[in-house]
């Protein structure tokens, strides 16, 4: 999967007085996704990962920029082929209490995908369902049992394995395991890089969690407002952050490891509003290097040391390190 | 005197199926001026515990304690009329998510001075102040043109910081803060961590922190006990627990982190999961799991033995290496 500068912009207001406005929800994203790879999205909330995965998963369009699959662009397509695109992407959801019908049993569940694209008759099917259920952990004689009996652990098995029915190249996983427990989050983690490397999947993994990327991410991409500020890969990235927003992100995220925390760090500010985003670099408010070039003018991600980092103080940050 | 003192605190549900113990043997002894963390996954009766002791637990939820006092006061004897005297004044309680827990319909500046009103804690005229100079305090810019402010404007850091002015209002002695960031990004997250601790030093107040985030544990704490099942299952000094777990679960937890497993491409995972409603074993609740029960762990429940500030609930706690210590 490829994605080149894509774009989503949503209008917002124009009511009856109301002023017309755009919430720039991603601005500008750049990424290729290798089979067997795993590209993590950090940030903060609103700042537009959510979105992009959407955009990756074909379940929205970008405004702007071009989404490729295997070399084939996304845009322009007639709905039968968009929805044969999709085959190849599939998605795994945040909450898991939220994403399975309640009212369907895991069979059907699993089944639903197979039913909707055709696939084999019914014994196949069920066959399918029953192999799949074997291979994410879940016992196949518990096929006509609810997603209320199991717990969130195992309802995202099932989420995860309703994704893998139809044998996606790319999963999409936004923010799978938020909602879980630590000791069940590290049962998950497990079998997502277990599936990883049994089915060569390429993961877009979008988390909030730095513990958890740094596990499983082989890149990381970092987000704020819409655009991405740091992208690189996973060691580098976490052991020589450029960008003073991922300074700040590490910093802040706390640590059982008193060797790996940092003391005496004060954060200020909140982000800014999307429906009215500064000029220049959407971090410049809350930075602690900012010049009034920073405010004035919107620094374009540019490689340096190996990462692509949107700053303009990248080389003089990264002899003085603050955070 | 410890300024909160409970001793085999227990709160029973009744529910269609017979009563269901949520807590049960929990021990907390806070001094002024301390920093405890409770910590536990999802389930394991950390909240409920703690709204045991600020009486907010309703019908048809029973709470049983053989003792439990606040600054020599017994509240298990009090009545509503004299509880709610002290909740909110001298205890006092932060909750999980703050858009939620605040009042949609009144000004935060109205929620706030709510809590001083009440308790009398300031005359009525300089009520108004009072909540400017609060809101100062949280750090919330502006704070003058903020109290006409309905939740809904703020933003989720703003109102949490809402929260804890209304909590720190009459200058409580003790401060029960429950996932107080759990709803927060992380960066949001290190400015309340770094607001309620600067709070507590200045003030001197004893805070309980409930979470379930190790992370932020390790952080804050300076005593820690963890729960399971309902159960506390240990309680050990911050470092001490983090260098040295004593208890099968807590181990299993922490080597579950991912930030613990560097390296490794396989987390450690714990089997199993916690017992439900109807699925409590005999013996330790934890022996199913437990890579080290033994016949007498799954007959016979463990008490909870060693000094206060350093107990674990277990028939074979581990030594500084993690292998289960030969019972005496």
């Amino acid at each position: 999967m490829q994605a080149n500068a894509v774009r989503r912009h949503y209008p917002v207001g124009g009511g009856l007085l109301g002023k017309r406005g755009v919430v720039k929800a991603v601005d500008g994203v750049s990424f290729t996704l290798a089979r067997g790879r795993t590209l993590a999205v950090v940030g903060e909330s609103g700042c537009g990962k959510s979105t992009l995965a959407r955009m990756a998963a074909l379940l929205e369009a970008p405004s702007d920029g071009a989404l490729l699959l295997d070399g084939q662009t996304t845009a322009g397509r007639s709905e039968a082929e968009r929805r044969q695109m999709r085959l190849g992407v599939q998605m795994v959801f945040q909450n898991p209490y939220g994403s399975l019908n309640p009212r369907k049993t895991v069979g059907a569940i699993l089944d639903e995908p197979l039913v909707i694209n055709h696939r084999g008759n019914p014994a196949e099917r069920l066959a399918a369902v029953r192999a799949m259920m074997d291979r994410v952990g879940l016992r196949p004689d518990q096929i006509d049992r609810y997603p209320h009996m199991f717990s969130g652990g195992q309802r995202q098995r099932i989420a995860i394995a309703r994704a893998l029915m139809l044998n996606p190249a790319v999963v999409v996983a936004d923010e799978p395991v938020s909602a879980l427990d630590v000791s069940i989050q590290a049962q998950v983690l497990n079998l997502m890089m277990d599936l990883q490397d049994e089915l060569q999947l390429a993961y877009l993994f979008i988390s909030h969690d730095l513990s958890v990327v740094r596990h499983i991410a082989a890149e990381v991409m970092v987000m704020y407002c819409g655009r991405p500020v740091e992208h690189g890969p996973k060691a580098s990235i976490f052991a020589t952050p450029r960008h003073p927003y991922t300074q700040m992100l590490l910093a802040a995220t706390p640590s059982v490891d008193p060797a790996r925390r940092k003391q005496a760090v004060t954060i200020k500010g909140e982000l800014p509003s999307p429906l009215n985003p500064p000029r220049g670099c959407a971090f410049a408010s809350r930075c602690p290097y900012a010049t009034p070039r920073c405010t004035d003018e919107r620094p374009e991600p540019r490689p340096f040391e190996g990462h692509l980092v949107a700053c303009h103080h990248a080389e003089s940050i990264a002899e003085r390190v603050l955070f | 005197m410890p300024l909160l003192e409970i001793r085999n605190l227990a709160v029973e549900f009744g529910t269609a199926r017979g009563r269901f113990r949520a807590v049960d043997g929990v021990d907390v002894t806070l001094d002024a001026g301390e920093i405890l963390c409770v910590v536990g996954e999802s389930g394991s009766g950390k909240s409920v515990s703690m709204l045991a002791v600020m009486g907010l637990i309703a019908w048809p939820g029973k709470v049983s304690a053989d003792v439990m006092r606040f600054d020599g006061t017994d509240l298990m004897g009090l009545s509503s009329r004299q509880r709610r005297k002290l909740v909110g004044r001298d205890v006092a309680m932060v909750f999980q998510e703050p858009t939620t827990s605040l009042n949609p319909c009144y000004p935060v500046g109205w929620q706030i001075g709510e809590a001083l009103r009440q308790h009398a804690a300031v005359p009525r005229n300089k009520v108004r102040d009072r909540v400017v100079e609060l809101l100062d305090q949280v750090g919330i810019p502006d704070p003058a043109s903020r109290l006409g402010a309905f939740p809904h404007q703020l933003s989720g850091g703003m109102n949490q910081r809402v929260m804890i002015a209304m909590a720190i209002s009459c200058n409580p002695r003790l401060l029960i803060a429950d996932e107080p960031t759990t709803a927060l990004d992380v960066t949001i997250q290190k400015q309340i961590l770094d607001l309620l601790i600067d709070l507590q030093r200045s003030r001197g107040m004893a805070l309980a922190l409930i979470t379930h985030d190790m992370g932020v544990v390790a952080e804050t704490a300076q005593r820690v006990q963890v729960m399971y099942a309902g159960q506390m299952v240990e309680e050990q000094p911050t470092d001490a627990l983090f260098a040295a777990p004593r208890h099968p679960y807590t181990a299993a937890l922490l080597a579950a982190l991912p930030e613990r497993a560097m390296g490794q491409s396989r987390l450690p995972t714990i089997p199993g999961m916690v017992p439900g409603i109807d699925d409590r074993p005999e013996g330790c609740l934890f022996s199913p799991r437990c890579a080290f029960a033994t016949d007498l762990c799954r007959s016979t429940a463990p008490a909870l033995k060693g000094l206060p500030g350093e107990r674990t609930r277990c028939h074979t706690p581990l030594d500084r290496e993690g292998r289960p210590v030969a019972r005496a």
